[in-house]
């Protein structure tokens, strides 16, 4: 590349980033000749605060609220009656210059035949002619206890309690939504959203920032970007997450994760269960129904599920425990320990170690070079079939188990320790016979790894 | 044909550049906020200009 081109480059280079720079300065920083600065969205410097009530009667079902800089809080209040507290905190050092400011901030009103708008008079005053005075406005309205409310801010906390309905969108605040009976949406750029007490269906988008979800009775809908989000004593989750964590407990139905470098916990879902993510642990408990799970290079721990399991992890370790349904799983590059798989289980896995104790049901392996370890406790009576390339396999046989055996290794060796077999005619590095009479197949075979087969009764397992 | 894709490039940057700073004077956009969204086009397009001429211009002119 010539030195003109790569000269060209970097003044291109130069210019976005000086464009980047100048726009992220303009949106998150302030100065004004009246002392006042604002500084990630938040004013600073010397101000008063002023404080007026308005009262008008509300015949409308709707109210919607528009603010900038300053918290926005909506309670339940009076019938018929829709009443606004303004509190103006303005940026000025000198108390009768602030307070001459404040008398022209005031608060408009306005009807659109389903609502009530209402919001300060900010664009006027900033549209004046050397408009330089930093101020907020807090409001406090109380709404009737059957208002939808819609609230549209920047800058702000917005937290409202005991409406019918919430719409509600903020940047660099915290949005609070508490005893709604209707459906919630809410919208939040950088800050947490708490979402507690909802009997409709509840949608949350939100950029960076945790997301609490606590008592819901509707479906949660949540996109997420970056942020820790918990839940408890949810009907039904649908979750997209980016990078954080989700921790939930206590969901009666149906849960879908999708997560990219997100952990996820989750503890008593009564529903099905599908979880996607990566670069990240996940661990299951307590579930009611199906579990469906795919994790690209992170563990998994699943405990105690009531239905099936079927999952796919490409490099991490898998601990499951307590399944009744069948458990289907792959795993690349990761240890599988299983125990009390009351359904069977269908395993494929490449490298490293698998080991089921206490399984019941049909039992079917793959390995490439993974080591596989089988330690039923109840008699084996369900077929057994492991295939691996490299890999050695053990099985160890409990009393009064009844099948017919097939052990066989191409370049490995097979021992098969068994007191009760009826030895068959196998080939040359293959053990066939009969255990307890006969029944299921189990059928181990190893291409290059060793295959050992022995009692639970008098053998070490070694 | 080969491109001068410096010259083709520059031009294209202050075609570009004037016509969103006419329409921010006419309050039709916010410059800043324009500029912020579409300056990494001005790579897309230099790269265009550069595949133009190594994959299509150059092996016509190859005897």
């Amino acid at each position: 590349m010539r030195a003109r081109k790569i000269l060209l480059l970097i003044g291109i280079l130069a210019i976005g980033a000086t464009i980047e720079a100048t726009w992220r300065a303009r949106e998150e920083l302030g100065f004004g000749a009246t002392g006042w600065r604002i500084l990630s969205g938040e004013f600073h410097g010397p101000s008063h605060r002023f404080q007026t009530e308005e009262v008008r009667a509300l015949s409308l079902p709707g109210v919607s609220v528009k603010n900038e800089f300053g918290s926005v809080r909506v309670v339940s209040g009076a019938a018929g009656e829709l009443r606004v507290r303004l509190e103006k905190r303005v940026y000025v050092g000198r108390e009768v210059e602030a307070e001459e400011f404040a008398r022209r901030v005031v608060l408009l009103f306005s009807e659109d035949g389903e609502s009530v708008e209402l919001r300060t008079n900010r664009e006027e005053l900033l549209a004046e002619p050397g408009a330089d005075v930093g101020f907020e406005t807090a409001l406090e309205i109380a709404v009737p206890l059957e208002t939808a409310v819609r609230v549209s801010a920047r800058h702000s906390d917005v937290d409202v309690t005991g409406v019918a309905a919430l719409t509600a969108a903020t940047t660099d605040g915290r949005i609070s939504a508490n005893g709604i009976a209707g459906p919630v949406d809410v919208q939040n750029r950088d800050g947490a959203v708490d979402v507690i007490g909802v009997e409709g269906p509840v949608t949350v988008r939100n950029r960076h920032g945790d997301v609490l979800l606590e008592r819901i009775a509707g479906s949660v809908d949540a996109h997420v970007l970056h942020g820790e989000v918990s839940g408890r004593e949810l009907a039904s989750l649908t979750l997209q997450l980016r990078d954080g964590s989700l921790d939930l407990e206590s969901l009666t139905g149906e849960l879908q994760v999708r997560g990219s470098r997100a952990r996820v916990s989750i503890k008593d879902a009564r529903g099905p269960v599908d979880v996607q993510t990566s670069y990240a642990p996940v661990s299951i408990e307590d579930a009611g129904a199906d579990v469906r799970l795919e994790n690209r290079h992170g563990r998994a721990e699943v405990r105690r599920v009531a239905g099936a399991l079927t999952a796919k992890l490409s490099d991490g370790d898998a601990e499951i425990e307590e399944i009744a349904g069948r458990v289907v799983l792959e795993v690349r590059d990761g240890e599988v320990r299983g125990r009390q798989l009351e359904g069977g289980a269908a395993l494929e896995v490449w490298d490293r170690r698998v080991e089921l104790s206490a399984f019941a049901g049909r039992v079917e392996i793959r390995s490439r070079a993974a080591e596989v370890i089988l330690l039923p406790e109840l008699p084996i009576t369900d077929s057994v079939d492991v295939t691996s390339e490299d890999g050695p396999i053990r099985l160890r046989v409990p009393a009064r188990s009844r099948f017919d055996l097939v052990a066989g290794s191409e370049g490995g060796r097979v021992d098969v320790e068994l007191p009760d077999l009826v030895r068959g005619e196998g080939a040359d590095g293959v053990v066939e016979g009969r255990v307890g009479g006969g029944g299921a197949a189990v059928s181990l075979r190893s291409r290059r790894g060793d295959v050992r087969v022995f009692s639970s009764e008098g053998s070490s397992g070694g | 044909m080969l491109v001068r894709v410096e010259r083709t490039f520059a031009g294209s940057c202050l075609v570009a550049l004037g016509v969103l700073a006419t329409l921010a004077n006419l309050d039709r956009i916010d410059l800043l906020t324009e500029l912020r969204t579409w300056w990494p086009a001005s790579l897309v397009v230099w790269g265009v200009l550069e595949l133009y001429n190594t994959l299509v211009a150059a092996p016509r002119r190859e005897p």
